[in-house]
């Protein structure tokens, strides 16, 4: 499928809908020369079979972190029309609203390192950690509904943080119409879910203590609230058992739902249901459930993060200036209105491992960045280089809004527990300095930074196509991890 | 062989379950699945929980069993290393239903990673030569 790729220009490549049969629309990788050569066949024909289905508006896309997953790729975005068009449980995945938050501090390197170690123990001991891992908050039945009807809020709402978060998030960290119980969420997911609020997960999800590397826009730096050197914390995790288990619930559904309404799949994983019908709309409602899981589930490891930093530096953390700077989301659906062909259409955008990256002047983000654009946040693999984007005009144009997410995998799983060992990989960031807490060392293996692609090249393309600039670049001080 | 782990799929884990009958393909499948996520030897079997499963067919049965068997994974707090399958019924309403034991313990192993959920992506289970296969990605 390579072959059929046509370069546009330095960064863009070309898929015609005549590459393969029932394509109805082209797609559109952003990448270099570099990574379109290390992009998998396989990847390239999952974006094909994204734009066979029905009200798919042109292009699908794959980011330059873009790898082979399951149904759509990771690193891609698939539009579809809001009254023709489909909206895919497949196409989302399980780790609904996995996502990244940043928080700032007023703390410089030599404040932090001779307590890193110290912090990074406290951070560890107050957000749990680990497989199937459980919270330190104990929900009833009516709780458990209150936290997916109003996601972050629900946390502000409970002493879990400040009003001033929520302007901070994606979506002011909940998503309204979220459904709660029965029909749509099943007593499985919230069985899954329940004790699961204030749990970081396990496998690639993480926790860091970073220091602001390098600046590459003073101006939108200033906005953000970094500078140079400055010490930040950033989350990664999402809406843990509650989302794969709507996931899972709606990948059953939905496999009926393409036999009732007669769509054809190249492959099962994208199953999916027309944007309208009962199905697709109990999906949305569901998903947003999961949305606002995660939302909150963030929000309440914030407040232990700063409570953490209030314990090893004797201070409030409104003295420690522990602000939010953004929240977004990476495995979503969404109603959005972009303009297509000259006019505007509301659609729903999937985006799985995809982050939005709204300009500047859009309504959807927060007052105090409209001048600027939207804060996109990029985790690199653990132990190396994070990234701080902002969203442009050119985003809004051509991809839907959207941009790349983080590194993406190079090497398989298996294949990197084969090649490294999590005591080696452990061993090697301390010896740079690193501070590193984790459940289990042999996670760290499967996580070893050269099991994914370069997050320079990465962020380079997506610079480089204009569909979101680079602020700021932060490397790991700390890391905990599941 | 029981089960074999392929390194095809970049950021997921794809593996293959076999078995001479249903049961058998249930049971490696779901030894494989967790596997994923820890040495299923250093697993102590003190432990089991009855898993129910659904399906209208016998594929959409390994599907519900496994998603079910993470459901209680997660729950429950069991590390499952062994199963059985103690019965498997086609009703002629409801399609397929399965009761199984799975067994593990309650004290965590070394983790590698965490299975998320078993996708749809090449999800199959077929029966070639009197012997099951069941092709299984899951999300990790």
């Amino acid at each position: 499928m390579k072959e059929k790729l046509v370069q546009l220009d330095e960064f863009r490549w070309w898929l015609d809908k005549s590459a393969r049969p029932r394509m109805n629309v082209g797609a559109k990788i952003i990448g270099s020369k570099k990574i379109i050569n290390t992009l998998e066949d396989a990847a390239i024909e999952q974006l094909t079979n994204v734009a066979t289905l029905p009200g798919a508006i042109e292009p699908v896309l794959a980011m330059p972190d873009a790898h082979w997953g399951y149904g759509l790729p990771m690193g891609a975005v698939g539009a579809f029309d809001a009254e023709d068009g489909i909206i895919s449980a497949g196409c989302t995945g399980f780790d609904i609203n996995c996502g990244v938050r940043l928080i700032r501090t007023n703390l410089r390197l030599e404040d932090v390192k001779p307590k890193l170690r110290q912090l990074v123990d406290e951070l560890f001991n107050r957000v749990p950690a680990g497989v199937g891992s459980k919270g330190k908050i104990r929900l009833s039945e009516g709780q458990f509904s209150d936290v997916i009807r109003l996601g972050a809020r629900w946390a502000i709402e409970n002493d879990h943080g400040v009003k001033e978060d929520l302007t901070h998030c994606e979506e002011g960290g909940s998503m309204e119409g979220a459904a709660t119980g029965s029909p749509q969420i099943t007593e499985k997911a919230r069985r899954r879910g329940r004790p699961q609020l204030g749990t970081l997960g396990a496998g690639n999800h993480y926790l860091e203590v970073q220091k602001v590397e390098k600046i590459f826009d003073e101006s939108v730096a200033k906005v953000f609230g970094l500078e140079k050197d400055q010490i930040v914390v950033m989350l990664h995790c999402g809406s843990r058992g509650f989302g794969h288990q709507v996931a899972t619930d709606y990948l059953e559904r939905m496999a009926v739902a393409v036999k009732k309404y007669n769509i054809w799949l190249p492959d099962q994983q994208l199953v999916c249901a027309p944007a309208t019908s009962s199905e697709g709309q109990d999906y949305y409602a569901a998903m947003k459930a999961a949305v606002n899981f995660a939302f909150c589930n963030r929000q309440v490891m914030t407040h232990w993060i700063r409570q953490g930093f209030e314990a090893v530096f004797a201070k409030d953390w409104e003295s420690l200036d522990l602000n939010l700077v953004y929240d977004v989301t990476h495995n979503i659906c969404k109603y959005e209105t972009h303009e297509v062909n000259g006019s505007n259409r509301d659609i729903y955008v999937h985006r799985k491992g995809a982050t939005r990256a709204f300009g500047p002047g859009h309504s959807k983000i927060p007052k105090d960045y409209q001048s600027v654009g939207q804060p996109v946040l990029i985790g690199g693999s653990m132990g190396t280089a994070s990234y701080v984007l902002v969203g442009t005009e050119q985003a809004m144009k051509e991809t839907f809004g959207s941009t790349c997410h983080g590194a993406g995998r190079a090497m398989s799983r298996k294949a990197a527990i084969r090649k490294y060992h999590g005591r080696d990989i452990k061993q090697a960031l301390e010896s740079k300095g690193k501070v590193v807490r984790s459940i289990s060392t042999k996670i760290l293996a499967e996580e070893a930074p050269n099991a994914y692609k370069d997050v320079h090249i990465v962020v380079d393309s997506v610079h480089g196509a204009d569909i979101s600039r680079k602020v700021a670049s932060q490397i790991p001080l700390g890391v905990v991890k599941g | 062989m029981d089960f074999e782990y392929f390194d095809e799929i970049t950021s997921d884990q794809l593996f293959r379950a076999y078995g001479s009958s249903l049961p058998e393909v249930f049971r490696n499948a779901a030894r494989a699945m967790f596997g994923v996520m820890y040495d299923l030897e250093e697993i102590v079997l003190d432990h089991e929980i009855e898993v129910c499963a659904v399906g209208i067919d016998e594929k959409h049965l390994l599907y519900d069993w496994l998603s079910n068997l993470l459901l209680e994974f997660e729950v429950e707090g069991v590390f499952f290393a062994d199963f059985s399958i103690t019965t498997i019924e086609e009703t002629p309403k409801e399609g397929f239903q399965l009761i199984g034991i799975a067994k593990g313990s309650q004290k965590m192993p070394e983790l590698r990673t965490q299975v998320k959920g078993v996708t749809l992506h090449r999800f199959s289970l077929e029966r070639v030569n009197n012997r099951y296969i069941a092709t299984v990605v899951v999300d990790v």
